[in-house]
């Protein structure tokens, strides 16, 4: 925030979150609700969160939700998962900040 | 991002949560509910002992389940089928929960008429310690199986808790766990913590743990009742 | 005015550590050191597993244990008094090690060189799953006085591993274990993952455990001999 001047203001952070990660979305709000107020620059800033579904392939290459429930397993054919196609990010996918003109 | 830095922001979150605690433990002394904080390790056996104490409390008291530590409803209908009503408020891979978590649960739902209300916390022995939920009663659980050198290896959970409860007792013949030095490590940290070996299996130690329950709970609800009148 | 950072510009968080991971793991490939990330829940049995492994492996392999622990050196203790090579990282505040604290002691030359690292985490099945340390294999210790519920509970650390040794089986009549469960959990959330069946007090299913390691060594330095003659002959 420093780098864009005084009176320069976040608005808002978006951030993609996979369901695979061991990231608490609620948790994530309260820990960014907390520290946007740190700072007067900061201070409105919001945060969007995207949460991504947790999406796999099995070996046979049929895509599906794994679920803790039905332990993993592919719901066509019951194998585990070979790979996960989502679910894993944690990534800050975009910044909106207002600069004084 | 600088060690220092980090700390600052956790302290500032750490701050926030303590305050949201207070909120929710400002609630449950006007909803007369006496609430309890379940920590541990994964494994250490919240759950078998929450429905060994259930099965006896809850034919004289209501109860309720507050559960962070659960997936799906298998293990909930086990804490059910004893006639309490349990609210799962934690279905991620978080490590903790806070209070933030209770306080939403709260203001949808109202304990008044809940008497004990358990909050089985995530399975960690690190964050538990920092983030309170608002409860009255801390209590930490140790397996005999876990190793007599925990208190030592996590202080903080142990320096907070008002009772420990050591887990799984009937497991004692078959591990290198020293029951005293456990208990001298915990009181190193904690002189004032109640120390009970436990078994839910076999039930060792129930009774003085319920018995600690109903004490812990007058006295609470005793120095509600000053404060209010 | 609003001005929007975009995608080219964006963090996917948690990079920095990756980075480091990966720079540790350059480190210990041009050391020649074959590194094994321990992870369990507090009081799974790391550390018995380290003592009872590192006898068996004396002949045949230089070992050194870098030991991770939040308070205290009860471990390392432990460790060196079963005359293991052992270095203490003090995570402090935190739940978990990760690549900062590992490489800070690369650099430090206290660390002799090695055939083979065990890098004994901090007790933690959540945490340690998101900080990669610059380890060759990472292995989950679960002890079956636990609850074979842990795979669904914890998916992350569990799926993110190479191994998942089941410890203190000496206990399994005492206690409700449904290893069927266990290994469902595990086949579908990480299939290729090897299992062990262990006691570190009976020595059972430690032969198994021992002949992988020392077979994860061995290739590991004939796939080093081959790159390095390659890397000769290129030029």
């Amino acid at each position: 925030m420093a780098a864009y001047g005084l009176g320069a203001e976040a608005k808002c952070v978006a951030v993609r979150c996979g369901e695979f990660r061991n990231v608490d979305p609620g948790s994530l709000q309260f820990a960014f609700d907390s520290l946007r107020k740190d700072d007067i620059s900061t201070q409105h800033c919001l945060l969007e969160l995207e949460i991504v579904p947790t999406v796999a392939t099995c070996k046979a290459g049929h895509e599906y939700n794994p679920e803790a429930l039905k332990y993993y397993a592919c719901t066509t054919c019951g194998a585990g998962i070979q790979r996960l196609l989502q679910g894993e990010e944690l990534d800050v996918v975009q910044v909106v900040i207002e600069i004084d003109d | 991002m600088p060690a220092s830095l980090i700390e600052h922001m956790l302290g500032n979150i750490i701050a926030e949560n303590a305050d949201l605690a207070l909120h929710n433990h400002q609630h449950f002394n006007e909803s007369g509910c006496f609430a309890v904080n379940l920590m541990s390790a994964p494994g250490a056996g919240k759950t078998s002992l929450l429905e060994k104490t259930l099965s006896i409390l809850s034919k004289e008291s209501s109860c309720a389940v507050i559960e962070g530590d659960m997936i799906g409803e298998h293990d909930a209908e086990r804490l059910r089928k004893h006639g309490v009503e349990v609210f799962q408020i934690n279905i991620g891979t978080t490590c903790h929960l806070d209070a933030q978590m209770v306080a939403s649960l709260l203001h949808k739902k109202n304990m008044s008429n809940i008497d004990f209300l358990f909050i089985e916390n995530v399975g960690n022995l690190v964050y538990p310690a920092r983030f309170p939920l608002g409860e009255h009663k801390r209590v930490v659980l140790l397996s005999v199986s876990d190793g007599d050198d925990k208190p030592v290896k996590y202080p903080d959970i142990f320096k907070n808790a008002d009772v420990v409860l050591l887990t799984k007792c009937d497991l004692l013949p078959y591990v290198d766990f020293d029951l005293s030095l456990a208990i001298d490590r915990v009181h190193k940290l904690n002189a004032g913590a109640t120390c009970i070996a436990v078994s839910a299996k076999n039930g060792r130690g129930i009774e003085d743990w319920l018995q600690w329950l109903r004490e812990e709970e007058i006295k609470v609800l005793a120095s509600i009742h000053k404060e209010f009148y | 005015m609003h001005e929007h950072a975009d995608e080219h510009i964006i963090e996917r968080l948690l990079t920095d550590n990756e980075q480091l991971a990966s720079h540790n793991r350059e480190h210990f490939d041009a050391l020649g050191c074959f590194v094994i990330n321990l992870m369990s829940a507090p009081g799974a049995g790391k550390t018995s597993l380290i003592a009872q492994t590192a006898p068996a492996l004396k002949e045949t392999l230089d070992l050194t244990v870098i030991e991770g622990d939040m308070v205290g050196d009860l471990d390392v203790q432990r460790l060196k008094e079963a005359q293991i090579k052992a270095f203490q990282i003090s995570t402090g505040r935190s739940c978990h090690l990760d690549a900062a604290m590992v490489a800070r002691l690369l650099h430090s030359k206290e660390m002799p060189t090695s055939d083979l690292v065990f890098i004994e985490n901090v007790g933690n099945l959540v945490c340690p799953a998101e900080f990669p340390l610059g380890e060759h294999r990472r292995v989950v210790l679960l002890s079956v006085t636990e609850g074979d519920d842990k795979p669904l509970k914890y998916p992350v650390i569990f799926r993110n591993c190479d191994v998942v040794i089941l410890t203190k089986c000496d206990l399994m009549p005492y206690v409700e274990f449904d290893k069927e469960r266990l290994k469902r959990a595990i086949r579908g959330l990480n299939p290729e993952a090897k299992l062990f069946e262990i006691s570190a007090k009976t020595g059972f299913g430690m032969d198994e455990w021992l002949d992988w390691i020392r077979t994860q060594c061995s290739v590991f330095q004939a796939d080093r001999k081959k790159h390095r003659s390659e890397a000769f002959m290129n030029l």
